[in-house]
């Protein structure tokens, strides 16, 4: 719990409530010392429910065949630089999170760095995370916290070389990762500004949606414009968003984007595959209609592929 | 007519157990099979995405059109099974069914249940007229659509 909110919740209780509350909160504080990062975090996990959804998080960190154990990891994830096996993220101490302080797990979601000071690879979309609000990071953390651990030895990836070398990613960062905030945007609605933010940040559409360097790389020039063949994500061809009307979605309502994003069908009964079905399923279809309204409104904004 | 009805009946009862065999349907070439199967998926289709989807979207057409559409979508209730004989694969005459609806007989049937229910809550919604009922009935419907696409539709 956060300061502000353990005083609000006091205050209504009165006096006694305070002092009952103070040797409780004191009695969990000693109980709950042993390693130091295992402390219950000050996050509200029901907002990073919201926030892990909207994320991705399950999909990559669940293996689909088996099936394994939510985020237990172990998913196979396909690219032409290899085969990433996805780690355990569940609060297991020897082979989840479950000893990470808060810190290290801002420092893995937005910098993409190990506990130890190393580079994950960008298969882990922390490029799109790093501008994660510190609020966002924090609730998904205790949301994690919260989730059931399994035991399960992480696999190693299988990757080609030079790919395969993390002592190779410092250089590949100074490439492709930027961790400036999103610039203000004078003028847009305040939906707009939510849409970016789940676009860019939290969705990370970009990972799939836009085509990619020979070094993997994100190419921010071609944004959105969708990959034809080879992609990343399962090497399936992906479509562009943009308001290209013949290669992106120029002429689908809003209507038809919505139903979309809901119900994971196309508006005329089509399916989705090449992980956006998941995309949906995970993320999308449990978010507010609020939100889906507002991811909307950002596509919009996102200029026609030439 | 006797021939043809002893023939059915030998094969039915060495595939008995194989829910997604009929006598009914093995009567037919697999071309029509597959032709009946896909005229009934576009009926099917434009009840759920022409009429349902609009009116639940922004309440565009008419509650007795969504009535109409969600009696039709139920009428096909206790068909699924006859649908897919076996021998209307991938790659017979224009079929789009992976091979592995044959393999997969609980899945298969477990997801013809839940279309099938699905189908008949969407009926009782549509009945009652009233707005947020027809809402969550149609999302169990389109659910039940993209599952066994998801599963059993190559694309
Ligand atoms: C596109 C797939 C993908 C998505 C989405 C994804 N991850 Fe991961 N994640 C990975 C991969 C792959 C790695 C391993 C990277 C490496 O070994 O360098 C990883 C590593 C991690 C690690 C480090 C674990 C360890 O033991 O070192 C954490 C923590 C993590 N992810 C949390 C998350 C959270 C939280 C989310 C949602 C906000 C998320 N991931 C979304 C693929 C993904
Ligand atoms: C894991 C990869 C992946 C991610 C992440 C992803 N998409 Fe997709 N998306 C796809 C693929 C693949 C398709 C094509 C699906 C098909 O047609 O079978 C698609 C299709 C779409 C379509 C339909 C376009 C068309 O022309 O058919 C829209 C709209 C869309 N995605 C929006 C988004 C948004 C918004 C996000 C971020 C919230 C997102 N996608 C994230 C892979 C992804």
């Amino acid at each position: 719990m956060t300061p502000t909110r353990a005083a609000d919740a006091t205050s209504a209780r009165g006096t006694l409530g305070r002092a009952v509350g103070a040797v409780l909160g004191f009695a969990v504080a000693v109980l709950s010392a042993v390693p130091a990062g295992a402390q219950a975090p000050a996050g509200d996990p029901a907002r990073g429910e919201a926030v892990f959804n909207a994320a991705g998080c399950y999909g990559c960190h669940t293996d689909p065949v088996g099936p394994g154990a939510p985020l237990s990891g172990g998913r196979a994830l396909k690219t032409p630089f290899g085969t990433f096996h996805s780690p355990n993220i569940t609060p297991d101490g020897e082979t989840g999170i479950g000893r990470w302080t808060e810190a290290q797990f801002a420092a893995a979601v937005r910098q993409g760095r190990m506990p130890t000071g190393e580079s994950y690879f960008p298969a882990f979309p922390f490029v799109a995370y790093a501008r994660m609000t510190d609020a966002d990071v924090r609730d998904l953390f205790a949301y994690l916290r919260a989730q059931p651990p399994v035991r399960k030895a992480n696999k190693p990836h299988d990757l080609s070389p030079p790919f395969g070398w993390r002592f190779l990613l410092p250089v590949w960062r100074t490439l492709y990762f930027d961790d400036d905030s999103l610039p203000p945007a004078p003028g847009r609605p305040e939906s707009w500004v939510r849409g970016r933010y789940l676009v860019e940040v939290l969705g990370h559409c970009a990972e799939c949606h836009t085509p990619r360097t020979w070094l993997g790389g994100i190419d921010r020039s071609r944004a959105y414009q969708g990959v034809g063949g080879g992609g990343v994500h399962d090497g399936g061809a992906v479509p562009g968003i943009t308001q290209n009307p013949r290669t992106g979605i120029g002429n689908w309502s809003d209507d038809d984007i919505l139903f979309l994003l809901e119900y994971g069908m196309t508006a005329s009964g089509g399916t989705l595959g090449g992980g956006m079905g998941e995309v949906v399923r995970h993320g999308t279809a449990k978010m507010s209609d609020a939100d889906r309204r507002a991811i909307v409104a950002y596509l919009r904004s996102l200029p026609a592929a030439p | 007519m006797r021939r043809t009805l002893l023939f059915t009946g030998i094969l039915a009862a060495a595939l008995a157990g194989s829910a997604a065999i009929t006598g009914v349907s093995l009567a037919q070439s697999p071309a029509d099979v597959v032709a009946a199967r896909q005229q009934a998926m576009k009926d099917k289709s434009a009840a759920v995405f022409r009429t349902m989807r609009p009116f639940v979207q922004n309440g565009a057409g008419s509650l007795a059109a969504v009535q109409a559409a969600a009696e039709t979508l139920a009428s096909h209730n206790g068909k699924y099974q006859a649908l897919w004989p076996r021998g209307t694969e991938l790659g017979v005459a224009g079929s789009k069914t992976r091979p592995e609806l044959w393999q997969q007989t609980d899945r298969l049937n477990q997801l013809i249940a839940d279309m099938e229910r699905n189908a008949s809550a969407m009926a009782v919604a549509a009945r009652s007229g009233d707005a947020g009922q027809i809402r969550t009935a149609f999302g169990g419907v389109v659910g039940s659509c993209n599952a066994c696409h998801d599963a059993y539709q190559s694309r």
